[in-house]
């Protein structure tokens, strides 16, 4: 890593300040722009805009101990986890224009990649067996159109994104909520590894040791926002905190696609809601994701599966039967297609492994495309 | 006086010759027994003592010494009583030293001289043909266990005055016949059948696969899908008990003391599923006399753990073992004892805490971690032991109420024994004697894949994300599959229907299931 500069402190001073709200610490960034002046906060008091009260710059002024922040600086470092502040040079310049900006980045893996081209693709955490694959077909064709994809390591459908990108040996980014050291939640952090590993980066706003607490989340979702040229928010319930996500989207007027989900499922009812009062885009392909920003599209088939050698007749016979409703049981299956189960059994393998249906749990199957 | 009566102990699943030994001299009046017995020994002179007594017989008041030769093994049990009043009433001079010594007496002594049952007798009669004795007394109650052991002759009597007529040659009591177990067996046919399952069609081929080559399979469904039902129907579509097999498991049961007494020999695969409250040392045996537990007493069964997941770990995880090398041995301080465990375990589980995983949109609550951390209660070694899992999922109304034919269980069990059949040739000069108990070089002997074969095993460890402990397993499942196809190589079919059964091995927590 590179040497810290005097600029580097002063952020890292500002941030570490915790009676110092979050909200006024970013106006603060965004006024004085150069972290030295963090350290001559008096002389600086005009370019302040009358953010700060007296008594909070006197907290500036008075509470700085270089000692303290050497000392978080290497044990930062020791854990492997870099940093960057607000106006070094990785600092990615999407981060920089939005309203609310983190005065500091802790990272793992290629840092490079806040300045690619980022898209996020985001979704709640209990999903529907539609949203999974309506997550990984955007995360896949996303991925290998060169976006980067940003999502939050949480589960469901953000552990989907991520590991459909990974499919594709696609870059992605992990935004987390907590400190670099606690990923959360505990049962990704073998994809966490993974997305290190394959050259992907996770960032988190918070300094290490700090647990992930629920009003954070919230919090997070500005960065993942901020990042991306645009979110595709593919299946969330009303009350999903992926609103936050959009909110802050629509805030730093990045592009906002929604993938529509069913009327009837209330799983998927935000993204309809999104539609049909916000300002956002509905999409149906990653096509019309790539379109929309201006990018030519390129098609997934060099990236298809091998096929697996089954009868042609009895393929379309099953595609037929899985065409008739979103999901279709086993028996039903059997029942409409006649055949013996051990036939059937062996058929479904082949086509699930060929990707032209997906397996769900309670036995059920659905055409993928 | 000195008189030596032959009886029998019981050491784990073999009975052993016991010598009672009674000296009755003169002295002080007094009673001893020796020869390392157990409180129910020592207490079987108050039972001898009275049974003799209300029977109207002498006791004697002199000095009577019992010795249970040999003097270093620990007995237990109440079955000397009757050897010990046979003794006694020799040296009475009530019968005849000569005439007693043709038999050997086993049974329980009540206070009226009645004969009780005792445990073991199955066991105790194999000794006895095997050590070359001819005759036995065994208490009335246990007249039908006693009925199956050809070429010995085994009398049954109901009190002790019976006997003694009948040794003094006043009185006939009642010879055993030999029954056999083929007639038997027609009678006692269990109820279940698949027939009455409607529906699951999925599973039930799981569990003819699973009876074909006797792997073990886990059924994953919510509440109320019948996991419970159709693992109760298992039995009848396994082969039929063999005589030497049902012997083996009738010994289990008996020593274990949960034999029906009306049939006294199990004619029917056993099928036992103890609660999940179940302690570590009731599902493997042991305790202070190292019983046999209920994977030994499933033996030649099936032994089904409906919840798996709620079992205590401990004891899920001493299954280990007997898993692998189909048989348990059982230490304590005093003695070391081995059972046989070839059980087929049969487990069920809900797909996620709530138990309505995959059941329609909305019906689940339990977010992935739980659902992950539910299923990470089963470890992976227990995991690896489990060859097929399978889920069942809710029954509909029209399932229930349609007429359609179901296949009954005899045409799957046809099917079955063929396939066993060719296992059995397969390994007729190994050790094991299904797919499921391979090893590695076995596999690779027998499991022979063509290369469109390995294509799709690549491709399927890629797409499905498998873990490399799936790898044999799969091997060994789609062998069973070629086997119920009378394929001699294991085509691309059988592989792919094999990896229908792997739904816990993926390794993510998204799609399983």
């Amino acid at each position: 890593m590179r040497e810290l500069t005097e600029d580097d402190y002063g952020w890292l001073y500002l941030d570490s300040l915790e009676d110092l709200p979050l909200s006024k610490k970013m106006k603060v960034a965004i006024n004085l722009v150069d972290g030295r002046k963090v350290f001559e906060i008096r002389k600086h008091i005009n370019e302040l805009n009358g953010v700060l009260n007296e008594k909070e710059i006197n907290l500036i002024a008075t509470s700085y101990n270089k000692d303290k922040i050497d000392k978080h600086i290497k044990e930062t470092l020791k854990k492997n986890i870099g940093l960057i502040t607000y106006r070094s040079e990785d600092y990615p310049e999407m981060l920089v224009e939005c309203p609310w900006p983190p005065l500091v980045l802790y990272y793992v893996g290629d840092v490079s990649l806040l300045k690619t081209k980022c898209i996020a693709i985001i979704g709640s955490r209990i999903s529907t067996g539609y949203g999974q694959t309506v997550t990984e077909l955007f995360s896949k064709e996303l991925a290998i159109n060169g976006f980067t994809i940003v999502s939050g390591l949480a589960e469901g459908l953000d552990t989907v994104a991520h590991k459909a990108c990974l499919d594709v040996k696609g870059k992605t980014i992990a935004v987390l909520c907590g400190g670099l050291d606690k990923i959360y939640p505990s049962v990704n952090t073998n994809l966490a590894r993974q997305i290190v590993h394959s050259g992907g980066l996770l960032i988190s706003e918070n300094r290490i040791g700090v647990d992930s607490q629920r009003f954070m989340f919230p919090i997070r979702n500005r960065i993942i926002a901020g990042l991306c040229r645009g979110v595709v928010l593919t299946e969330a319930s009303a009350k999903s905190g992926t609103r936050y996500t959009i909110e802050h989207a629509l805030d730093a007027d990045r592009r906002v696609y929604c993938v529509p989900g069913s009327i009837l499922n209330p799983r998927g009812n935000y993204g309809n809601q999104l539609i049909k009062e916000c300002n956002s885009l509905l999409v149906t392909s990653p096509k019309d994701v790539v379109e929309d920003l201006g990018l030519k599209y390129k098609d997934l088939s060099d990236y298809n599966r091998k096929q697996v050698k089954a009868d042609v007749d009895e393929v379309s016979q099953i595609r037929a039967i899985l065409e008739e409703d979103e999901y279709v049981h086993f028996d039903k299956i059997l029942e409409k297609s006649k055949m013996d189960t051990k036939k059937l059994n062996s058929l479904l393998t082949k086509l699930e492994l060929s990707g032209i249906i997906k397996k769900m749990a309670g036995n059920l199957y659905m055409l993928r495309k | 006086m000195l008189t030596k009566v032959k009886s029998f102990g019981l050491n784990g699943l073999d009975g052993y010759l016991v010598d009672v030994e009674v000296d009755v001299s003169a002295g002080m009046p007094s009673y001893d027994i020796v020869g390392l017995g157990d409180t129910a020994i020592k207490e079987s002179k108050f039972r001898v003592k009275s049974a003799i007594r209300n029977s109207l017989y002498q006791f004697p008041i002199d000095k009577v010494t019992i010795n249970l030769a040999p003097a270093d093994t620990k007995k237990e049990g109440s079955l000397y009583d009757l050897a010990i009043a046979v003794g006694i009433l020799v040296c009475q001079g009530v019968l005849d030293k000569n005439k007693v010594k043709e038999f050997a007496y086993v049974g329980e002594l009540s206070l009226d001289g009645s004969i009780k049952k005792v445990n073991g007798i199955l066991p105790i009669l194999i000794t006895a043909k095997e050590l070359g004795i001819k005759k036995v007394i065994v208490p009335k109650e246990n007249a039908f266990e006693a009925s199956y052991i050809e070429n010995i002759e085994a009398y049954c009597c109901s009190n002790i005055i019976e006997l003694v007529e009948y040794l003094q040659g006043l009185r006939e009591i009642e010879k055993i016949e030999y029954k056999r177990f083929e007639d038997i067996k027609q009678i006692n046919k269990g109820q279940d059948d698949f027939k009455y399952v409607k529906g699951q069609a999925l599973a039930k081929r799981a569990l003819e696969i699973s009876a074909s080559g006797g792997h073990n399979c886990i059924m994953v469904g919510p509440p109320g899908s019948g996991k419970s039902m159709l693992a109760k129907c298992l039995p009848s579509i396994l082969p039929d008990l063999t005589f030497e097999e049902a012997l083996e498991v009738t010994k289990i049961h008996s020593i274990a003391g949960v034999l029906d007494a009306n049939v006294g020999i199990i004619t029917n695969r056993p099928f036992r599923s103890p609660h999940h409250t179940t302690t570590t040392p009731a599902l493997v045996g042991g305790g202070r006399t190292a019983k046999p537990g209920e994977i030994s007493l499933s033996h030649n069964g099936v032994l089904f753990l409906d919840e798996f997941p709620e079992y205590p770990r401990t004891a899920i995880e001493t299954l280990r073992q007997p898993l692998e090398d189909s048989k348990i041995s059982i230490s304590r301080v005093q003695q070391t004892i081995e059972y046989p465990a070839n059980v087929m375990l049969i487990a069920s589980m809900n797909p996620c805490p709530c138990g309505y995983y995959g059941q329609g949109p909305n019906k689940c609550k339990c977010t992935p971690s739980q659902i992950i951390k539910y299923r990470n209660k089963l470890s992976g070694p227990i995991m690896d032991r489990i060859d097929l899992h399978v889920e069942v999922d809710g029954v509909n109304y029209s399932d229930l109420t349609s007429r359609e034919y179901e296949e009954s269980s005899e045409s799957i069990k046809a099917r079955v024994e063929k396939a066993r059949n060719i296992q059995l040739k397969r390994f007729a000069n190994d050790k094991n004697f299904c797919n499921a108990k391979m090893n590695n070089e076995q596999i690779k002997k027998y499991c022979k894949l063509d290369e469109d074969g390995e294509d799709i095993l690549k491709m399927a460890f890629e797409v499905y994300d498998l873990s490399a402990r799936a790898y044999s397993r799969i091997l060994k499942v789609a062998r069973t599959i070629a086997d119920l196809d009378n394929s001699e190589n294991i085509l691309v079919e059988h592989l792919t229907e094999a990896l229908q059964y792997r739904n816990l091995d993926k390794k993510d927590g998204e799609d399983i299931c």
